[in-house]
């Protein structure tokens, strides 16, 4: 016997950064409404860049989100190049990706070990968790605290990088005084980043105990993600499209508009996107299902372990595809480290800029495919800007996640509380970032 | 090491005043004997300044504490509760004193820290600070860094 009644309201979804809201309503076994929400008002970005100066745009747009701060840095940064004709150097291209890396690792173990491992747990927070799992809470907290040196060393800081500049970077990895310093700091940095293989594996340990409690739902969606013709995309790259049947697609970055296609609903305030399919998915899982065959060996290897396989449609094995991801960009910078050693690290000066006009920019952020577009004036000052983040490309995919999950829910008989469960997991395992999260302590003093 | 943190968002308003604050001390290079960092909305980051050699910490964010708001107070994560009723740890939820309680309980180092409360007038979305925070900002700035200055 299906579930024939179901009145679900979840306002403000708990582990999610910003407020999403489920409403479900279930009568006599029709689904009256089934909906996921985003509250959302506009937040000026866009008009704050007009204006000013090319110098200071990724300083601002970095505000956007602190959890992706250095994916907005790099996608205004490229956007900005493109626009002012500036080539950067290899050395510059390499930093950059350890950089990002950093920001992917950091963000992906923040959202798989607190937000998505207490619903696998059956908790409802790390708290709990701490006298249970105390090992396993300080290992987060380790690989956290690694993420934010790696950022740290490269960026001048993990949120709101402040060396990485239009052009190149505006000083040395770890702030030093002088080349010999830096490659020492990037040695250290190595070092740091090949202790941690220990720890990252026994991540995908407790991840094949708690396989089982990851829900068995597949939806065929098209998914976007870059893809790079000599590596995983993440960095750089094409915009690459790959549809349930396997068929792929590669557009220009300048083409982004021609992917994301905004819209606007009545359920949200934030904008939708779609392209070939009603709906997209970007994040860990569309890179993966883009990219699988460019992972490191060793990510490669333990994603087989834990019997990953692409095309895979099932969206909450994004927090899955998250960790793979951490493990790849372990060894992804530990190699591009190496090629700076090699040839030798340089004191380079920011390129400067040999026109003014137009560009677009793309980078991976944890969430997904990210885009900047500007425009600059004869005099360098901005006169156009747009970004489009991915947790908005991803609205439309977890509205059709819900479109078919409900009825495979109540179908299983399932009681209200486990169908709430079910669909704040799914938004959950999207890791979404929705911009309206305040942080605020509120407080009484002690008697 | 000193630490200068601040929180927030910054398209939220009132919430923002922490990063602004921290802002305007790095750009007036006014961060001398100290190490001002913008956490933003990635909270756990505070997490990774609790260490043996961390010898102070200031977090200046918004609180609602009671006061009108504009007006500040320094205290000490001790002195307070919790009124959040939220039981998580997300970036969302999650704040300082949430952090502490989980330190607390690994046994990570607690170094000391004092908080900068400034209350807020409004945390809906808006690009700048409200009037009764504007007015006053520069009174937070100088009672951040004479905090941060206190016993070097």
């Amino acid at each position: 016997m299906a579930t024939q009644n179901a009145n679900i309201n979840v306002h403000h979804v708990t582990r999610v950064e910003g407020h999403g809201n489920i409403v479900v309503n279930v009568t006599d076994g029709a689904v009256e409404k089934c909906e996921w929400q985003v509250p959302e008002a506009p937040r000026f970005f866009e008009a704050m860049v007009r204006g000013r100066h090319y110098s200071e745009v990724a300083r601002i747009t970095s505000r956007i989100c602190g959890i992706c701060s250095v994916g907005h840095t790099l996608a205004s940064l490229k956007a900005s190049e493109a626009a002012l004709g500036i080539e950067i150097s290899q050395q510059t291209d390499l930093l950059r990706r350890i950089l990002k890396h950093a920001e992917n690792f950091d963000s992906h173990i923040l959202h798989v070990y607190f937000l998505v491992a207490p619903d696998l747990l059956g908790a409802p927070s790390v708290f709990p968790l701490v006298p249970t799992h105390t090992d396993v809470v300080k290992r987060a907290l380790r690989m956290k605290r690694l993420g934010h040196e790696w950022g740290s060393c490269i960026g001048g800081r993990t949120t709101h990088p402040t060396r990485a500049v239009v052009g190149g970077f505006s000083s040395l990895p770890g702030g030093a005084k002088n080349v010999r310093e830096a490659e020492d700091n990037l040695r250290e940095l190595k070092e740091k980043l090949l202790a941690a293989v220990p720890d990252a594996v026994a991540t995908f340990e407790l991840l094949g105990e708690l396989a089982g409690g990851i829900p068995d739902f597949t939806r065929e969606t098209e998914y976007v993600g870059l893809v790079d013709d000599k590596e995983y995309g993440l960095y750089d790259g094409k915009i690459g499209c790959v549809m349930p049947d396997g068929s792929r697609e590669l557009i220009d970055v300048s083409g982004y508009r021609s992917v994301t296609n905004e819209y606007m609903t009545d359920q949200a305030t934030a904008k939708f996107a779609k392209h070939n399919m009603d709906s997209y998915m970007a994040g860990a899982l569309a890179r993966i299902n883009l990219n699988y065959d460019m992972l490191h060996p060793e990510a490669k290897k333990l994603a087989e372990g834990l019997g990953f396989k692409t095309l895979c449609f099932n969206p909450y094995m994004n927090s899955v595809a998250q960790f793979v991801e951490a493990v790849h960009s372990v060894y992804m910078s530990v190699g591009y480290i190496d090629q700076i050693l090699e040839v030798g690290l340089k004191d380079e000066k920011p390129a400067a800029p040999t026109k003014f006009g137009r560009g677009a920019g793309a980078t991976e952020v944890p969430r997904g495919i990210l885009f900047h577009e500007y425009e600059y004036d004869q005099d360098g000052f901005c006169t156009m800007g747009n970004c489009i983040i991915p947790t908005n490309q991803n609205h439309g995919n977890i509205q059709r996640d819900f479109d078919k999950l409900v009825p495979e829910l109540l179908a299983m008989d399932k009681t209200e509380k486990e169908m709430e469960l079910a669909l704040e997991m799914l938004v959950r395992a999207y890791d979404p970032c929705i911009s309206c999260s305040t942080h605020y302590l509120d407080v009484t003093f002690k008697k | 090491m000193r630490y200068l943190l601040g929180l927030g968002n910054f398209a939220m308003g009132d919430d923002s005043v922490g990063l602004r604050i921290v802002e305007h001390i790095v750009e007036q290079d006014l961060d001398k004997g100290f190490e001002a960092i913008e956490v933003g909305n990635n909270g756990m980051l505070v997490l990774t300044y609790f260490r043996d050699d961390t010898d102070a910490l200031l977090v200046v964010d918004a609180v609602r504490h009671g006061e009108t708001p504009g007006n500040f107070t320094i205290f000490a994560p001790e002195d307070v509760e919790t009124q959040k009723v939220a039981g998580g740890i997300s970036t969302h939820e999650g704040d300082i004193l949430k952090l502490i309680e989980l330190a607390k309980q690994i046994d990570q180092p607690i170094p000391p820290i004092k908080i900068l409360a400034i209350e807020p007038e409004s945390m809906e979305m808006n690009p700048e600070l409200s009037p009764a925070l504007k007015d006053r900002f520069q009174e937070y700035v100088l009672a951040a860094t004479e905090e941060m200055r206190r016993n070097t």
